[in-house]
């Protein structure tokens, strides 16, 4: 796998943190959460759950030049508090970094975006860093 | 510290440790209620194949936050005293649906680092074909007995 030609975009989004907004996390939410992976059960939610809230698509002016559909290619989680049911999440995202490389399966675009999430005490619920490829 | 039912402790904890396996067959309904957990409600190639096949994926796959799901649930399955301070994991291959997968840590490193007993784990989901779909590693913090 090799580096390419660079990749257009809007570079002045770099390390810039934008609001993805702020997100209210229900009891629906949480007991469909724990549904679908067969965990936990109750009000409360691990700080995973901040995870269903991070973005793939982020900033709105990235103007990635690259068509084609997103997958997910890594991520981390460095949880905090837990999220019980009725908690507003606020999101602050920044893209780290943009590049392309090309693979057997033609060229691919990487996004790597990273997003932290507070709770409205203030509290830390988790960061949670994103790597996505768009691919054709 | 009084001891808790399940519990692990800093000194029990080898390196070369397995922890699980926990077993994960994903089924339509719980694809279906995951999406619908972060509002994706409408046709996608996790819920229908049409959609799938037309990104390009011939059979129906799992969120890959949803394959997070399952390797926190492995550490935090582990023991009711440790805490996972970070999970950190690479998608090389989709999870499908109905695939008896395995979520399965092992232990690499124990040491104190700025006073907490860090446990390192590799982690990772096999899949029935014997390849790994999902890896990646978690560090815990383990209390002393």
């Amino acid at each position: 796998m090799t580096q390419q030609d660079e990749l257009l975009f809007n570079k002045s989004v770099l390390d810039e943190e934008y609001n993805l907004g702020n997100f209210e996390v229900t009891g629906e939410m949480i007991r469909d959460f724990n549904e679908g992976t067969g965990s936990g059960d109750g009000s409360e939610a691990p700080a995973l759950i901040a995870t269903l809230f991070a973005n793939f698509e982020g900033p709105d002016d990235l103007n990635l030049d690259f068509e084609g559909f997103d997958y997910m290619a890594g991520q981390y989680l460095e949880p905090g508090t837990s999220v019980r049911a009725g908690d507003v999440l606020t999101c602050v995202a920044r893209v780290k970094s943009v590049y392309k490389k090309t693979g057997r399966s033609g060229p691919m675009a990487f996004v790597v975006r990273e997003h932290t999430f507070t709770n409205q005490h203030g509290e830390t619920v988790a960061r949670v860093g994103m790597s996505t490829i768009r691919r054709k | 510290m009084s001891e808790q039912s399940g519990a692990v402790y800093f000194e029990q904890i080898d390196v070369g440790d397995e922890i699980g396996p926990l077993t994960k067959k994903p089924t339509l309904e719980q694809v279906e209620a995951f999406c619908r957990a972060y509002g994706l409600e409408e046709k996608s190639r996790f819920t229908d194949l049409e959609t799938a096949k037309s990104e390009g994926v011939d059979q129906l796959i799992i969120p890959g936050i949803m394959s997070m799901a399952y390797l926190s649930q492995l550490i935090t399955d582990w023991a009711p005293n440790i805490t996972l301070k970070k999970l950190d994991i690479i998608f090389r291959a989709p999870v499908k649906h109905e695939e008896a997968i395995q979520c399965v840590g092992v232990v690499t490193d124990k040491e104190v680092r700025e006073g907490e007993n860090c446990i390192d784990v590799d982690v990772y989901i096999e899949n029935p074909e014997g390849r790994r779909a999902v890896t990646g590693q978690a560090l815990v913090v383990a209390p002393l007995e």
